[in-house]
């Protein structure tokens, strides 16, 4: 039967063979293979005291020569290459094609603002604060799809309107999502608002309270005020301006926001010292009890609301 | 208000939800595939239930390729002992059409066999046993063997070289996916060799005599033991009474299912609610965010496993754990 798939032809096999019995199963051949025993000849064969075992050993980057001449020292103008590789910033990406198949298989519920804890939370993207990675990008592969209906479960749900928070998108991927009728913002996250957003189980099992987001370092404060890339620090007349501008340059018509059901979704925004919708930096959240705890101290509230005046009695 | 606050902040992140239940439109679908639909087979009353052929929802396996057979069961009924068929269900492929991998139910069989075993014997060395620091004699002279204690392994009442070595244990956790397809595989080879029975519920039983459930097995060609199936643990009287007769046949819950079981006893006998119980369960595992790989820390499970007899406060006996 070399059309049917294996396992189809396995259990027709099964089905005229006798009930299998708790003998009759083993492990495929080649699962268990026994270790390679220690032999005589696989000792030191008296070389515990050689001359080269006690001997100076070659330098790393050593090519043939003088102990004292490496290769890096002998090219030392050779020393800033990748001198900065511990400084810099990765987003691990996540094209718009991914998205629609996160959306489409039920991953993400595109009725919710989607940003980085809903992402990490499917645990089917990742990114790691540990390794210098600042959170998604967004790219155009797949923009051609992406206004694409989705009918699984035979409920039609509009994918394409989507409320996307991400931390840096190319031009062609804000495009795609707003012809689409959604809504793209870029913000940033620090290290410490990262840890928590990325997965916010476990910061909450810490016990610490939410983090304030800290603005975002100087060369990329650009980046977060430029309506152009929708950051999340630019004006929002600015931003409405980009959009139409955005869908000249392009070519495309904008959809009209008439839409009332949706309108509050998409309108949601975050606050900047913000990490969580719904929570304010400084509240612990206490899983055990389902309780929140805020601040009363005004130092802390002080800081918490990310006020600039020195007065902290205010 | 605190719920709708913690579902903006940790949407999909408590261990009990996957994505089955991130999106409310797939949460509805995913739980009303496994609301039992046969009300009228479940209830225990003496009138005859309507014959069931509608189709069970069965989540994301709608639309089967042709490939791949669809497997159904009938749904019978232990009200007589004459086989009557009231109903044919649809079974999900992921369950019961399973790829049939044998050495993933070995790995499973071997596991439970294994991962229980606790050695408590303790054999001494020479230096542990009691007295032998002097020679006993001395080496030349007495026509005698050289020996440099009386304990040593070659004496009568020495000490053991190579013995078992104080309390050891063979546990081990296979990981959850391993059990998972194991489950999903001895279902699917129980259900190909017509060994898997779906009965609406085991109290239409008329009477606790074993010598009905005898023929009853003896007239659908049940084989020498049975495994019957339900989701409570606690039995229903009539059919805890004719197996407390019969060795053979004897009554698990749901929890309970194992591979080593489905192998050992030669037909399963489950009741609709626990199929429809065990589809929404293990399909829930396999398809969940999480990763099912997990390290089993006993600090993680310590408190658990010494309060295990905590409510039990016979007494005479001891608590059963």
């Amino acid at each position: 039967m070399g059309s049917k798939s294996a396992t189809e032809r396995a259990l027709n096999y099964l089905r005229r063979a006798p009930r299998v019995t708790l003998t009759d199963v083993r492990d495929n051949p080649g699962a268990r293979t026994k270790g390679r025993l220690v032999r005589k000849k696989d000792n030191m064969a008296g070389q515990q005291y050689n001359d080269l075992r006690g001997a100076g050993k070659p330098p790393l980057g050593w090519i043939w020569g003088d102990f004292y001449k490496p290769w890096q020292r002998i090219y030392p103008g050779a020393t800033f290459f990748n001198q900065d590789i511990n400084l810099r910033r990765e987003y691990p990406p996540l094209s718009l094609l991914e998205l629609q198949r996160l959306i489409d298989l039920g991953w993400l519920d595109p009725s919710l603002p989607i940003d980085l804890t809903a992402l990490c939370n499917t645990r089917q993207y990742r990114c790691d604060p540990s390794l210098r990675q600042f959170g998604v990008q967004l790219t155009d592969e797949g923009a051609s799809v992406f206004a694409a209906k989705v009918n699984l479960e035979g409920a039609s749900v509009f994918a394409a309107k989507v409320n996307l928070e991400v931390q840096w998108a190319s031009e062609t991927a804000i495009a795609a999502v707003e012809r689409a009728g959604g809504v793209v913002t870029t913000a940033y996250y620090d290290p410490i608002a990262l840890t928590a957003a990325v997965d916010p189980l476990k910061w909450f099992e810490k016990g610490e309270p939410i983090p304030r987001r800290h603005s975002p370092p100087a060369d990329l404060i650009g980046y977060y005020t430029d309506a152009r890339h929708r950051g999340y620090l630019a004006s929002p007349p600015a931003v409405e301006a980009a959009r139409s501008e955005l869908a000249l340059k392009i070519g495309y018509a904008l959809p009209d926001r008439t839409d009332d059901a949706q309108h509050d979704m998409l309108a949601a925004r975050k606050d900047p010292l913000q990490v969580f919708f719904g929570l304010a930096p400084g509240w612990v959240v206490n899983l055990a009890d389902q309780t929140l705890l805020k601040p009363k101290n005004p130092r802390l509230l002080h800081y918490y609301s990310g006020r600039l005046d020195a007065s902290k009695d205010s | 208000m605190l719920s709708r606050q913690l579902l903006f902040a940790c949407r999909g992140v408590q261990r009990c939800c996957g994505r089955p239940i991130s999106s409310p439109s797939s949460v509805a679908t995913f739980r009303k595939c496994y609301v039992s639909s046969n009300a009228g087979a479940d209830s225990p009353s003496s009138t005859t239930p309507e014959p069931v052929f509608a189709g069970r929802n069965l989540w994301r396996a709608d639309t089967l390729t042709s490939f791949q057979e669809k497997p159904q069961a009938w749904l019978s009924t232990l009200e007589d002992k004459h086989d009557r068929k009231i109903g044919l269900l649809d079974l999900h492929p992921d369950v019961f059409r399973a790829p049939p991998r044998l050495d993933i139910v070995h790995r499973n069989i071997v596991w439970q066999q294994n991962y229980r075993n606790v050695q408590f014997t303790k054999t001494l060395t020479r230096a542990e046993m009691p007295g032998g620091g002097k020679k006993p004699w001395p080496g030349k002279r007495m026509g005698r063997s050289k020996a440099g204690s009386i304990r040593a392994p070659y004496f009568r009442g020495g000490g053991i070289a190579h013995g078992v070595r104080g309390p050891r244990t063979w546990f081990y956790m296979l990981p959850d996916a391993l059990r998972l397809k194991g489950l999903c595989t001895s279902l699917t080879i129980k259900h190909n060799q017509d060994d898997l029975v779906i009965v609406d519920s085991f109290d239409r039983l008329p009477s606790p005599d074993a010598q009905l459930l005898h023929d009853l097995a003896d007239h659908r060609n049940w084989g020498y033991s049975v495994l019957f199936i339900d989701v409570p643990d606690r039995a229903c009287e009539n059919l805890a009474l004719a197996c407390a007769d019969i060795p053979s046949f004897n009554i698990m819950p749901t929890y309970g299912l194992n591979c080593y079981s489905m192998h050992k006893y030669q037909t399963l006998v489950m009741t609709h609610e626990a199929l429809n119980y065990l589809e929404e369960r293990i399909l829930f595992h396999l398809h969940r965010a999480d990763t099912l790989q997990n390290k089993f820390r006993y600090k993680d499970m310590k408190e658990k496993l010494l309060n295990e007899g905590e409510g039990e406060d016979d007494p005479v006996h001891a608590p059963f754990v």
